[in-house]
């Protein structure tokens, strides 16, 4: 009887243990002093086996299958974007329970992480085939969905019915060169030392022409004061208007010269990356996952920034990334192709939320936070939408909304719109 | 009086919509007005306010400044302190304020910027070079702009 009731005691203690949340300490990727990563060990949260990344949560698996990847993990890589991405990932979903107070996010079922996954999402069938242009060097958030009714395979058989829940995808990471990604669409001449360029070129042409116009004045009018002959003055001035015409033209071509030779992108390895993608499924109660436009990738910047507390993303961080990294500090001003969905992962939205943070630290969060409730992902521009639903935010909730409204405007003034 | 011009300049901003239409001989055009547009719109209607305001016989052409406009607020109660810098920044516009460092830099280049003509070449351009990558320099800390003329808003 005491031996059935000891062990009755040990299994409902085993049953309690396994339920619990697991005690494993791993090495993961942090930032230190000066934003620096620095790879430290830290307690994973959460867990409710200490033999995989399997938490009450996340469950981080490898590439398209089910399984958590094991906390005996033999690729040491492997192994350290999963800790570094659960331990994360607990860590933004803590700021969006416990300070943003949102029950979407508390009451949101296990997401699966997947690491190292090349294939493509499909609505209708949650992964295309392997062989569709396998992706590298980016993120993804996936909403839940379920396989198309009638669905059939290449060969025409019908597929089984498949359901998924929230998910998000890292992708490998792969080193390409910067010269064989697609062009921006921007055309040549994009780099500082053409900017610098055409700033000179300007007052250089300008002071060419008043010299000749001056010296053909002395030459007809006052030829004794010449102090060169006029001939050797107008060939001087001819030369150097071609010569900046030709420094010009020629720095138009050196675009290649401003660029990192490769581009990579660990974004498992990368903490800001990690909050942005949360911070996208945290705010797809209203924000679907359906397209990446300005406005939706500057709110999940905004958040991850938010989380870090740093107003950089991706910065200071080579050894995982050669992309180029985001600052909220830009001062960039606003011009209408920041609406463009081609400038979706500019740090321009992201720059004026900031600039919102820094007038109003201690409810701007909330500010953007109530202002997705007006937006939507596929229709709301920057200019109008975005503006219109901080102000309207502010109505709610600033405590003083006629001049706190106002200063908003300034600080919008301020970013050029 | 002078209090109510800010008051309804407050509530110019604050509207809910802004149209702009044009009503011609057969149908209309009906222009929404953008938000930081009502708000350049307002900032703009507040200054026509004024000058009709000094123009009235209760004023008999004494200028009405924006600092009158505010001191009548402050004293009125419709604004307090929190507020005066924002409220003495929207007269920016028209009167943007210069520090005395930028009077004299910008002085200085306008100067150095003239003598450079009377350079012979080649030394005209290398002040030239220089004095644009100084200005450029400087230009490039700037974050005010007046994009009340922006193309893509009416206002």
């Amino acid at each position: 009887m005491i031996f059935s009731k000891t062990i009755s005691t040990y299994f409902i203690l085993s049953l309690f243990s396994s339920l619990a949340s697991a005690q494993v300490t791993e090495t993961v990727l942090e930032r230190g002093n000066r934003f620096k990563p620095i790879l430290v060990q830290e307690e994973l949260p959460n867990l409710v086996s200490d033999q995989e990344f399997d938490g009450k949560y996340f469950k981080i698996v490898k590439g398209k299958s089910d399984v958590a990847i094991p906390i005996s993990e033999t690729d040491e890589a492997l192994k350290l974007r999963a800790a570094t991405a659960y331990y994360h990932l607990n860590k933004a979903r803590d700021f969006w329970v416990n300070v943003m107070h949102s029950d979407y996010v508390r009451d949101m079922p296990k997401i699966t992480i997947r690491l190292e996954i090349t294939n493509k999402f499909s609505e209708l069938g949650h992964f295309q085939h392997d062989s569709i242009e396998p992706q590298y060097n980016n993120a993804l958030s996936i909403p839940l969905g379920e396989t198309m009714d009638g669905a059939t395979d290449r060969d025409g058989n019908p597929v089984k019915k498949e359901y998924w829940g929230r998910e998000i995808w890292f992708r490998p990471v792969k080193k390409i060169r910067t010269a064989d990604l697609p062009a921006s669409g921007l055309g040549p001449g994009g780099n500082p030392f053409t900017e610098y360029a055409k700033m000179l070129a300007e007052p250089i042409d300008i002071t060419t022409e008043n010299r000749f116009i001056q010296v053909t004045i002395q030459k007809i009018f006052y030829p004794l004061t010449l102090t060169q002959s006029y001939e050797s003055s107008v060939i001087g001035q001819a030369g150097t208007f071609l010569l900046t015409s030709l420094i010009l033209e020629a720095s138009k071509h050196s675009d290649k010269f401003f660029l990192e030779k490769y581009y990579y992108l660990d974004t498992a390895m990368i903490p800001e990356i990690i909050y942005h993608e949360y911070s996208h499924i945290a705010l797809s109660d209203h924000l679907a996952l359906s397209l990446s436009t300005p406005v939706l990738e500057g709110m999940a910047d905004y958040f991850s920034t938010a989380i870090s507390g740093d107003p950089h993303i991706a910065n200071k961080i080579k050894k995982y990334s050669l992309s180029m990294p985001k600052n909220g500090k830009n001062k960039t001003t606003y011009h209408s192709v920041f609406e463009t969905n081609l400038f979706a992962n500019s740090d321009f939205v992201l720059s004026v939320l900031w600039s919102v943070k820094q007038k109003f630290p201690t409810i701007a969060d909330e500010l953007v936070y109530d202002a997705r409730t007006r937006l939507s992902t596929e229709s709301s521009d920057i200019r109008h939408d975005l503006i219109n639903s901080l102000l309207e935010s502010c109505s709610k909730l600033c405590a003083d909304p006629r001049a706190d409204r106002l200063k908003l405007r300034q600080v919008f003034e301020d970013k050029g719109f | 009086m002078l209090s109510n011009l800010l008051k309804k300049m407050f509530d110019r901003m604050d509207a809910t919509k802004t149209e702009v239409v044009f009503t011609f001989k057969t149908g209309s055009e009906t222009l929404p007005v953008s938000p930081m547009g009502q708000y350049y719109l307002a900032r703009k209607l507040l200054r026509k306010d004024m000058e009709e305001l000094s123009r009235s016989s209760l004023f008999a052409g004494a200028q009405v400044t924006h600092e009158d406009l505010v001191a009548a607020a402050l004293e009125t109660g419709l604004i307090n302190a929190d507020i005066l810098d924002s409220v003495l920044k929207i007269d920016d516009i028209w009167n943007p304020q210069v520090k005395p460092w930028k009077k004299v830099s910008d002085y200085g280049i306008r100067v150095v910027g003239t003598a450079t003509l009377f350079l012979p070449p080649p030394f005209n351009i290398i002040s030239s070079v220089a004095l644009v990558f100084i200005d450029g320099l400087m230009s490039k800390n700037k974050t005010k702009s007046n994009q009340a003329d922006a193309s893509y808003d009416i206002f």
